[in-house]
C-alpha cells in the first residue's frame, strides 16, 4: 500500500486483525526504505540487528538516540526544518529532520485524527498559553509545534494568557461571550491548563457555563504528578470551572509529529490507524503480548519517513487495555500511559553538581 | 578565619553536632603518630561494625596502621606541615571516594570541608554514620573530629564560592564540566585546585590455559562489578594478548555467569544500555572506516569485537558490562587516549610488563595488576594528593 492508499483508510474503524497485515507490511517497507536510505540506520541494524532484519523484524531505536544523532533519510538538499524536543527536563534535545513531503503528511495525517473528535470544520480557537510562544526563537520547540499544529483547526485564535503567564480575563470572557452558542476548541498543555489557567480560575471563582466546547491538552503528567492531581481530578476542576465540556488527553511526541494518540470517552487512549503501540517488558525490554501488563512503550508510525523515526523505544510506562472492544466504540488497540522511567542512575563521579 | 555558614542552606552530616562556624586555620602536624593512632582506631572501629558491607571493610582496612607508616616513609614529614583548610567536592553515588579524599587530607592534617552530591548511595549513608558513631562513642574530643566537616547543599554557586574563598585548596572529582564550573571560583590566597576530571580504563589480558580462565573473570569482575562499571577506573576494554578464540569465548561465558549471579540492570539501565549500543556503530564511524566490529550478546554482559577504539566509543560508554574487545599480537600495539586512567594487566609475563611500562609512550597514568582497579591510592591519576595537599615548613 502507497501513502494514496494509506492515507484514505479510516482513522478508527479497522479492527486489529484487518489492521495488522496492512500496517505490518508497510512498516516493513518503511524500515527497508530507511535501511536503503540511511547510512546510521544500517549501520545500526547491521551491528545490533542481523538476524531480526533477516525475519522481517523492525526493531526499535531508542527515542533518545535522536538527542545524539542527526539521522536522517533524505539529502541535505531536501531537508526543510528541523524540530527539536522542548527539551525541560534534560539538557540534550532531540533533533528530527524534515522534508517537504513528510511535513505536508503530518498535517494531514493530524487533520484526519482530529477530525474524528471535532468534525470537519474549523472552530473558533481559545489558546490556553501566551501568543509569543510561536514566535519567540523557541518557536519549533515542542510547545510551539504542538500550538501550531493544533492551530489548523482553529480560527479567531485568542491567548488566554500574557507573556507573563497571568490570566488574561478580558479577552476569556469577551471570547466566550462571543462563541456562546456555538462549538469551540480549547487548546494547552496539560501543566498550564492546570497551573495557569484552572487553578487562576477557581482561585477567582470564576465560573462559566459552557457546554459546546471540545478541550485538548497534552504534554504529559510529570509535573502534575508533583502536585498529586490525576486525570480525573484534572477533567472535574476544568469541569467544576467551565461546564459539562469535553476533555481529551493525548500521547504525542515531537519525533513522531502528526500521530496522536487522543483520549476518549472512556477514558483510554486510541492508536490511529496510521500507528502502532507495543509494550515492551520492564525486565528485558522484551515484547510483550499479554494485555494488561505494564512496561515501556514502544510507537511504530508509518509517518516518519524523513528520518528513521518509524518504531521507537520511548522512555514512558504504559498498558495496553485490549483491541477493538473499548466501551467508546472505536477499533484498534487502546492504552494508557502511566509515565515516564525513572532516569537512570549515574553511579560514577560525573555527578557532583546535583 | 571562621567560616560562618549560618546564612546558607547548608546541611551538615558530619559530626552531627558541628555547628555552621568553622575555624578553617586550625591545623595538625602531618602523620603525627597522635594522628595515626586516632586513624587506625577508626579504621579498625568501620572494619567491625560495617563488616556487612565490602566497600566500608575496604576502607577501614586502607587505614591500618601498616599502610599509614608506608605512605608517611615516602615523605620527610618532619618537614611538612598541612597546607590550610582543604575544600573536597565529591559524589555521593561512588560509595566511599569521597571518605579517602577526606582521609588523605585529614592524614595532612588540614582543616578539611567535603561537600557531597544529594545522591548518597546505602554504603556512603551507613560509612557517615559509623565515623558519626565513633565521634560520640569516647568522652574524649578525637582530633579528626576537630578536622572534618562534611556537608550537603544544593548546586549553590554562592555557597561554593564562599567556601572556596576560606580554602587553600580544593579537590574536585567530577566530569569535566563540574570541574570547569567549580574551578572559577578563587581560592584563598592559592591555585592550589586539584581535579579528577573523566576519565577511562583498559584492561590488558593474556591466558594460555583453560585453568587460568577462572582466576582471570573473578579479578576482571572485581573491577568491572562495583558501581556497574561506571567508575573511571572499571575497564571498559579489554585489549587480548594472543589468546585462542575459545579461551576468549569461555571467558566471557563465565564472566556474563557471573555477573548475572550477582546483579541485576532495572529498566532505565536497559535502555541507557541499549541507547549506548545503538550509538556505538555511529561512535565507532563502522560505515566510515571500516572498522569491522561484532556484536555479542551474553546476557548481562555485551561484547564488541573490534578492530580499533575510537575516543567517542569511550567517552560515552555506559558501564553496564558492555566490554570492547581487541585483539593485540604485542603490547606496544596498545593505543590508548589521553584521558586513559589505569591500564590492568592479568598473565602477562612479569618482565615483559616490565620492558613494556619502562619504554611506552602511552598515557595511561598507571599499571596494575587486575582485580585491584578500584583500589585507592594517595597517588591518584598521577596526582600525588599527600604532597599536594602538604607545604614545606
Amino acid at each position: 500500500m502507497n501513502w494514496d492508499e494509506l492515507i484514505t483508510l479510516p482513522v478508527y474503524r479497522l479492527t486489529t486483525k484487518q489492521k495488522s497485515p496492512l500496517f505490518k507490511k508497510a512498516l516493513q517497507n518503511l524500515a527497508q526504505y530507511h535501511f536503503e536510505n540511511s547510512e546510521d540506520y544500517r549501520s545500526i541494524i547491521q551491528f545490533l540487528y542481523p538476524a531480526q532484519w533477516l525475519n522481517k523484524e523492525v526493531p526499535p531505536l531508542a527515542v533518545s538516540l535522536f538527542k545524539h544523532h542527526l539521522l536522517k533519510s533524505i539529502a541535505n538538499d531536501d531537508v526543510f526544518k528541523i524540530t527539536t524536543s522542548s527539551g525541560t527536563t534534560s539538557q540534550h534535545v532531540s533533533r528530527i529532520v524534515l522534508d517537504k513531503i513528510n511535513i505536508v503528511r503530518q498535517q494531514k495525517i493530524l487533520s484526519k485524527i482530529m477530525q474524528q473528535w471535532l468534525g470537519p470544520k474549523r472552530l473558533p480557537m481559545l489558546i490556553i498559553d501566551h501568543a509569543n510562544v510561536i514566535k519567540d526563537k523557541f518557536s519549533y520547540s515542542a510547545r510551539g509545534v504542538g500550538i501550531q499544529g493544533l492551530s489548523l483547526f482553529g480560527y479567531d485564535h485568542t491567548y488566554a494568557l500574557h507573556e507573563d503567564m497571568s490570566i488574561n480575563m478580558a479577552a476569556i470572557s469577551q471570547f466566550f461571550e462571543t462563541y456562546k452558542n456555538q462549538h469551540i476548541i480549547i487548546f494547552g498543555f496539560t501543566f498550564i491548563i492546570w497551573q495557569y489557567f484552572i487553578e487562576v480560575l477557581k482561585k477567582h471563582e470564576k465560573h462559566f457555563k459552557l457546554n459546546n466546547v471540545t478541550l485538548f491538552h497534552s504534554g504529559g503528567w510529570k509535573k502534575l504528578q508533583a502536585l498529586a492531581v490525576s486525570n480525573k481530578t484534572f477533567t472535574a476542576q476544568i469541569k467544576a470551572q467551565l461546564g459539562q465540556i469535553s476533555v481529551h488527553n493525548f500521547y504525542a511526541m515531537v519525533e513522531q509529529t502528526g500521530t496522536i494518540y487522543v483520549e476518549c470517552d472512556a477514558g483510554y487512549l486510541h492508536c490511529p490507524v496510521w500507528s502502532d503501540v507495543i509494550i515492551r517488558s520492564k525486565k528485558d525490554l522484551s515484547v510483550i503480548e499479554e494485555l494488561g501488563v505494564e512496561g515501556v512503550i514502544q510507537v511504530n508510525s508509518l509517518l516518519a519517513t524523513s528520518y528513521p523515526g518509524h518504531a521507537l523505544l520511548t522512555e514512558d510506562l504504559g498498558v495496553i487495555f485490549g483491541e477493538d472492544n473499548c466501551n467508546c466504540g472505536l477499533k484498534g488497540k487502546y492504552f494508557q500511559v502511566n509515565g515516564r522511567l525513572k532516569k537512570a542512575q549515574v553511579r560514577g563521579c560525573s555527578d557532583t553538581q546535583s | 578565619m571562621i567560616l560562618n555558614l549560618e546564612a546558607y542552606a547548608v546541611k551538615i552530616l558530619l559530626p552531627i553536632d558541628r555547628t555552621t562556624k568553622i575555624d578553617t586555620t586550625f591545623c595538625l602536624p602531618p602523620f603525627s603518630t597522635d594522628l595515626l593512632n586516632e586513624l587506625t582506631q577508626l579504621g579498625t572501629f568501620l572494619m567491625r561494625f560495617g563488616r556487612e558491607f565490602p566497600n566500608i571493610v575496604a576502607a577501614g582496612y586502607w587505614l591500618r596502621k601498616s599502610n599509614l607508616l608506608t605512605i608517611k616513609s615516602q615523605y620527610p614529614t618532619q618537614q611538612l606541615k598541612a597546607t590550610g583548610c582543604v575544600f573536597h567536592i565529591a559524589p555521593g553515588n561512588v560509595d566511599t571516594l569521597f571518605f579517602y579524599s577526606m582521609m588523605v587530607s585529614v592524614l595532612c592534617g588540614n582543616q578539611t570541608i567535603l561537600r557531597l552530591s544529594n545522591k548518597l548511595t546505602t554504603d556512603s549513608h551507613v560509612l557517615l554514620e559509623l565515623i558519626n558513631q565513633f565521634f560520640c562513642k569516647s568522652s574524649d574530643k578525637h582530633l579528626i573530629f576537630s578536622l572534618i566537616t562534611v556537608l550537603q547543599y544544593e548546586h549553590n554557586d554562592l555557597i561554593s564560592s564562599k567556601i572556596s574563598s576560606v580554602s587553600t585548596a580544593r579537590v574536585i572529582w567530577g566530569s569535566n564540566k563540574t570541574i570547569k564550573h567549580l574551578s572559577q571560583f578563587p581560592l584563598y590566597k592559592s591555585t592550589n585546585n586539584i581535579c579528577f576530571p573523566d576519565r577511562y580504563s583498559v584492561a590488558i589480558i593474556q591466558i594460555d590455559t583453560e585453568a587460568q580462565i577462572k582466576p582471570a573473570v573473578e579479578n576482571l569482575l572485581r573491577d568491572i562489578q562495583p558501581y556497574f562499571q561506571q567508575a573511571c577506573s572499571s575497564p571498559k576494554v579489554v585489549y587480548w594478548l594472543n589468546t585462542k578464540t575459545w579461551i576468549q569465548e569461555k571467558f566471557w561465558r563465565l564472566l556474563s555467569n557471573q555477573l548475572n549471579e550477582k546483579e541485576t540492570l532495572d529498566t532505565s539501565d536497559l535502555m541507557a544500555q541499549l541507547l549506548y549500543l545503538q550509538r556505538l556503530p555511529l561512535l565507532l564511524n563502522t560505515s566510515m572506516n571500516q572498522n569491522t566490529c561484532l556484536f555479542k550478546k551474553y546476557d548481562p554482559l555485551h561484547l564488541i569485537e573490534l578492530e580499533f577504539i575510537t575516543v567517542d566509543s569511550v567517552k560515552y560508554h555506559c558501564g553496564l558490562w558492555v566490554l570492547l574487545s581487541v585483539q593485540i599480537n604485542q603490547l606496544n600495539d596498545v593505543k590508548l587516549f589521553d584521558h586513559c586512567q589505569s591500564v590492568t594487566l592479568s598473565g602477562i609475563e612479569p618482565t615483559q610488563c616490565q620492558h613494556w611500562q619502562k619504554n611506552t609512550q602511552q598515557p595511561m597514568k598507571r599499571i596494575l595488576p587486575a582485580g585491584q582497579a578500584l583500589t585507592f591510592s594517595h597517588k591518584w591519576d598521577g596526582v600525588d594528593l599527600v604532597a599536594r595537599l602538604s607545604v614545606n615548613c
